[in-house]
């Protein structure tokens, strides 16, 4: 599906770190800098590392496959029963993801933006959207990484600027103060986050040019890795490095603290909605992979029924999970980070698997052909 | 024998089962009564196949029946030549020049009385294009078909006997328009004169500003009943021959009854019909015209219409104002982002004020919050209703405007903005503060030079208004995805509609936001798909002389 579709490297990279870091902007904190303290920042960009690396590993498994999708590539090399059912596996994680996705979403909209608003229709509407962008297929929502990581990155070089007047330097301690054992356990509890890499199994097949998947593979990690080791930073300059774990949404209460020579002040809502654009890149993204990979998994023609079917099941999933503050205190525990690890990891067992299968025919291809 | 009888005979003598069925329709005719008009249809719609008659009569008689008692339509009988050779002139008076039809009559009858003319039809016929007839332009015509439509065209057919084609002669020739500054798109520095209602004139426009050999034209002609001629221009070796000939294929796909502007064959061969947004761009100035083609595009001209088609086109090229490349580049460019601010205010500037006022009170400093509110606390109506009723008021005004004879228009724009800008306020209908954004975003809307991408951005301002007025800044957010969703996935004839931004392209960013100097535009823009690259040479740069040389 969508094979003629092919994107360049850097909206590759400007796609992933849309999609990667958009989440993390919210929920990181808590877990990281409980553990690390001022040495969160460095922790996340320990994740950026081990994250790129996964992210190697998965580009090397999508050159086995040939620009095919994963989930065809599956079917090829384990038979169309068993690759199937990968393709479903490949397919449930997306439709979990965004239906967590919209459920923070929601309950941002609902506590923050909009208080009083029913959170099923602000998330109602959201879906809508979501589904337009996904019926025009990949490429319109590749595009859009492009400007929204522009926007994103523009307001991570004004932040410093802007909440210079905040730095609370009385506050800063060594960043060993505890030793380096808790910025390898912090930065451990940001691998559900970093592990959603493993969704660039839908993106690289589309790359123009497969070879560079390694470059901007790291790339695209790193700068996720950066932009969240900034927040964090700067969340710990302005609000040390006790109040974050305690609030429910520590980078929107940074942003509220902006006042710049009495003018610019009160301008956290442009920052909301540059996030709440990623918001819906990542939503989007989701939501199209997993049509995709159901498409291709059950042999369907177009996506565009697995599309809605897709999003009917992550809204339906929203009204299942809990509320904001559970959603909050359940960032970085190691049920969240089984549940998601568990998963990621076994859908990039599962394509290795697919591409060792791969390479070892095409061996035994060669070796016959003398 | 009269005109049916004639036609009676062509009929017979043109052997086809087609023929025998309309012979016998035209033989139940009574003679002298009137001929129904369901044969006339008939006859016209088997023209195409029917060949012009070596016997002049017939053919006269099949062109009466065809072309029906139309009071313009002239058939001129004469005789020619020394042993006389009966004639006769087909032409539509109010589509002539007189003067060339009396040049040619002259040429014909006078001229050829004492010539021995050749007596075979194929010899006769070479003699008259290549020996007698003066006239810049002789087409022969081998069926009735061509002759009547080289007549509804403004062309003289001369039929003689014995000669088996109807020779055309253009004499064209009626009123129209000069070139005038267009209304549509002025400026202040910069050519003064735009296209007209006339093809022909409209093509000579384009060539005068491009004297290249290479610039090809092809024409058609579209519309079953309007015949309206259409020409595709491009240059050759700049245009990709693969967009000419889409551009060609979409126009041949058009099967209608008529085209009587541009903006029908723009509907037709878009990319996407459901979008608001124009995907192919019109213009009046030859001028932009002739950039466009240097560009590499493709420009659509429809007799009748003085808005030339350009082709492909992008967003950005909306956001061009012909002036932008006349004027020096900082002041070219400073107003090009001017524009995109105001293309933002216009898309955005009520729906932010309701959001802002409605759901997001914070983001207003306290003491223009307490003025806000104080204008506002007459006002019976929530913000968004207000802004409706602002807008639609105004949409009202504005198409008043355009609708209403200039005297009076001018009178209803007075009560208009004194009914909106101060009885409204006065009554409690409305907050000044309205007023004052609803006329920003007015203005802010003329701002954009193409006139249908302003069309669009005034319809999405009220979507924009709705979302922000029930779901604030998260649903202006969700506008303006669905918007950037729709505007990345749009293509027009295969180009990127959101390009150079969206597929990012460095190199044509150079005549985005900001337009820079003449000198460092060395190349074409790579959005538009083009055969050469090279616009001008390298070190294009102006300098003055070098030490010991030039004046």
């Amino acid at each position: 599906m969508n094979q003629r579709i092919r994107i360049s490297g850097g909206l590759y990279a400007a796609t992933l770190t849309c999609y990667l870091h958009t989440v993390p902007l919210l929920f990181v904190h808590a877990p990281v800098i409980e553990k690390a303290r001022w040495g969160a920042w460095l922790s996340v960009l320990l994740s950026g590392v081990v994250s790129s690396l996964v992210g190697l590993l998965i580009g090397w498994i999508c050159l086995q496959f040939k620009q095919q999708s994963a989930v065809q590539a599956a079917r090829s090399a384990l038979g169309r029963f068993a690759g199937g059912i990968v393709g479903l596996v490949y397919a449930l994680y997306p439709v979990w993801v965004a239906s967590l996705v919209l459920r923070d979403v929601q309950e941002f909209a609902t506590l923050i933006l909009l208080p009083g608003t029913p959170g099923l229709f602000a998330t109602l509407v959201l879906a809508l959207v979501v589904l337009y962008a996904v019926w025009n297929g990949v490429e319109p929502i590749v595009r859009l990484a492009f400007p929204s990581l522009v926007l994103t990155v523009g307001a991570c070089l004004i932040l410093p600027v802007v909440l210079v007047r905040e730095f609370s330097l009385l506050q800063v301690e060594p960043i060993f103060l505890r030793g380096y054992l808790p910025i390898f356990e912090a930065s451990v509890s940001t691998a559900p986050f970093f592990g959603e890499i493993v969704m660039i199994f839908t993106l690289v097949p589309l790359l123009s040019r497969p070879k560079e998947v390694y470059r901007w593979t790291a790339a695209g990690a790193m700068g996720t890795a950066l932009i969240l080791a900034e927040v964090v930073l700067i969340t710990l300059l302005v609000l040390g490095p006790i109040l974050p774990t305690r609030l429910l949404f520590p980078s929107y209460d940074v942003l509220q603290q902006i006042s710049l020579a009495e003018i610019i002040e009160r301008i956290e809502m442009f920052f909301v909605i540059i996030w709440l654009s990623t918001m819906f890149l990542k939503l989007a993204l989701y939501v199209y992979a997993a049509s995709e990979a159901a498409t291709d998994a059950l042999g369907l023609k177009s996506h565009r029924l697995p599309a809605v079917v897709v999003l009917a099941l992550a809204v339906a999933l929203t009204r299942t999970w809990p509320g904001v503050i559970p959603l909050v205190a359940e960032a970085g525990t190691p049920e969240h980070l089984v549940t998601h690890t568990s998963w990621q990891g076994t859908i990039l067992l599962l394509f290795l698997i697919a591409a060792l299968v791969l390479r070892a025919r095409a061996k035994r291809r060669v070796a016959a052909h003398g | 024998m009269s005109q049916l009888e004639n036609a009676l005979r062509y009929l017979r003598r043109w052997q086809s089962p087609e023929a025998q069925a309309l012979a016998d329709s035209v033989a139940k005719v009574t003679p002298g009564g009137p001929i129904p008009e369901e044969l006339r249809i008939s006859l016209a719609g088997a023209k195409q196949r029917m060949p012009v008659s070596p016997v002049l009569d017939e053919n006269l008689g099949m062109l009466h029946l065809i072309l029906g008692p139309s009071q313009d339509v002239i058939f001129r009988t004469f005789e020619i030549g020394a042993t006389p050779h009966r004639s006769a002139l087909l032409f539509l008076d109010n589509l002539v020049k007189k003067e060339l039809i009396m040049g040619l009559l002259e040429t014909v009858v006078v001229r050829l009385r004492s010539e021995s003319l050749p007596s075979q039809g194929e010899q006769l016929q070479r003699y008259l294009e290549q020996r007698a007839l003066t006239n810049h332009e002789v087409n022969p015509n081998t069926n009735l078909g061509k002759v009547v439509e080289a007549a509804l065209s403004g062309d003289s057919i001369l039929l003689v006997e014995g000669m088996a084609a109807g020779l055309g002669v253009s004499t064209r020739g009626w009123e129209h328009r000069q070139p005038e500054e267009p209304l549509g798109e002025p400026v202040v520095r910069g050519p003064k004169e735009g296209f007209t209602e006339t093809l022909a004139v409209n093509l000579a426009l384009i060539r005068r500003r491009l004297k290249d050999e290479r610039l090809r034209v092809e024409r058609r002609r579209i519309g079953t009943h309007s015949g309206t001629d259409v020409v595709i221009v491009h240059i050759a070796g700049l245009a990709l021959p693969e967009v000419v000939a889409e551009v060609g294929h979409r126009l041949d796909r058009i099967q209608i009854d008529g085209i009587l502007e541009s903006g029908y064959i723009e509907e037709l061969i878009e990319d996407n019909p459901y979008s608001p947004f124009p995907q192919v761009r019109a213009t009046e100035r030859p001028d932009v015209a002739a950039a466009e083609l240097l560009s590499g595009r493709v420009a659509v001209l429809t007799d009748g219409t003085p808005h030339v088609l350009c082709m492909p086109t992008t967003f950005a090229a909306a956001m061009q104002a012909a002036e932008d490349y006349y004027q020096r580049w900082p002041m070219a460019s400073f107003l090009r982002m001017l524009r995109y601010l105001f293309l933002l205010i216009a898309l955005l500037g009520p729906s932010t004020y309701i959001a802002m006022t409605t759901y997001h009170h914070e983001m207003v400093p306290t003491s223009l919050l307490v003025g806000l509110m104080a204008a506002r606390e007459g006002v019976p109506f929530p913000a968004l209703l207000e802004a409706l009723m602002m807008e639609f008021s105004f949409e009202a005004l504005r198409e008043a405007g355009v609708r209403l004879p200039k005297p009076v228009g001018q009178s209803v724009s007075i009560v208009g903005a004194l009914v909106i800008g101060e009885a409204a306020v006065r009554a409690g209908l409305v907050s000044p503060v309205m007023v004052i954004v609803v006329s920003i975003t007015a203005i802010s809307s003329f701002v954009i030079p193409v006139f249908s991408m302003a069309l669009a951005i005034r319809l999405l301002r009220f979507g924009m208004m709705l979302l922000a007025g029930t779901l604030g800044f998260y649903g202006l957010t969700l506008g303006l995805m669905a918007l950037g969703i729709h505007l990345a996935s749009l293509r027009s004839f295969g180009v990127p509609y959101l390009s150079p931004i969206m597929p990012p392209t460095a190199a044509d960013m150079k005549d985005l936001m900001i337009r820079v100097p003449r000198w460092a535009m060395r190349r074409r823009p790579q959005e538009v798909p083009t055969g050469d690259r090279v616009r001008q040479r390298k070190r294009a740069w102006p300098h003055p002389p070098e030490k010991g040389g030039g004046a």
